[in-house]
């Protein structure tokens, strides 16, 4: 577990919210390959990487160094990289949720849609303090896409603003330890997937039953 | 004939002054903060 440990320990002491953590559990022995069908898809699409491995912005694929002691830096300098990328697409979601169900608010505004590429939504539900059978937690499994893994095109002139409420039933999840990972992705293929913005929910706000 | 031409002058340049503040500005579009999706794959549970 040593990888997503210096990536939250990145995301908690440096980063904040300007890092949005998927933790994909794809392989058939795991114990929180919970929606096997997505995260075997998701390993595929991200061309089948080895075990533990590091995607950013959905083409950045580090080369993971051979010494563990070595992922926090190399992690943090991967970070700044991708970061440097300058983002015309402003992105922010927040989330309420009951014992039914979930709600999460999309709102969404760019600069441009540059020609021939296809921004894409997509939004995946995670749990946090998943609990192996030896102990370790893991955070930010995910749970479901919304609505599906094929995502929300998106079509909108500069100057306009998109809202979009996506929802999901909640039945069997722990509410307190919800989350989810909102971003805007070119699934043209004509740049590999490159993601434009994402934004997180670190806690859905919970309500009263609707 | 030269007092003529000296308003007209000043009335072209005027007129170019005032075309070429129809033109809509030109406004630099700053870019947002970027948040990073960093997926991890892989490590076991």
């Amino acid at each position: 577990m040593l990888a997503s440990q210096a990536l939250d320990s990145l995301a908690r002491t440096t980063y904040g919210d300007s890092v949005v953590i998927v933790a994909w559990h794809p392989y058939a022995h795991d114990a929180f390959n919970i929606n096997p069908d997505d995260s075997v898809w998701v390993a595929g699409y991200q061309h089948n990487l080895g075990q533990p491995s590091l995607v950013l912005d959905g083409y950045l694929q580090l080369a993971m160094p051979s010494e563990p002691s070595e992922y926090y830096e190399s992690f943090d300098a991967a970070i700044r990289t991708v970061k440097s990328t300058a983002a015309y697409v402003m992105l922010t979601a927040t989330g309420d949720a009951d014992t039914v169900e979930g709600r999460i608010v999309v709102t969404l505004a760019m600069d441009s849609i540059t020609p021939g590429s296809a921004p894409t939504l997509y939004c995946i539900v995670t749990e946090d303090s998943l609990i192996d059978p030896l102990g370790g937690a893991y955070f930010r499994v995910p749970q479901q896409f919304l609505p599906d893994r094929n995502g929300v095109p998106v079509n909108l002139a500069r100057g306009d603003t998109l809202v979009d409420t996506l929802t999901f039933a909640t039945a069997g999840h722990r509410l307190e330890k919800l989350g989810a990972a909102v971003f805007i992705e070119d699934a043209s293929g004509t740049e590999d997937h490159r993601v434009l913005q994402s934004a997180t929910i670190s806690q859905f706000v919970l309500t009263e039953d609707k | 004939m030269i007092r003529k031409t000296v308003p007209l002058a000043a009335a072209l340049a005027f007129a170019t002054v005032v075309l070429s503040c129809s033109d809509a500005p030109v406004v630099p579009v700053q870019p947002t903060n970027r948040r990073v999706l960093a997926e991890m794959v892989g490590e076991a549970g």
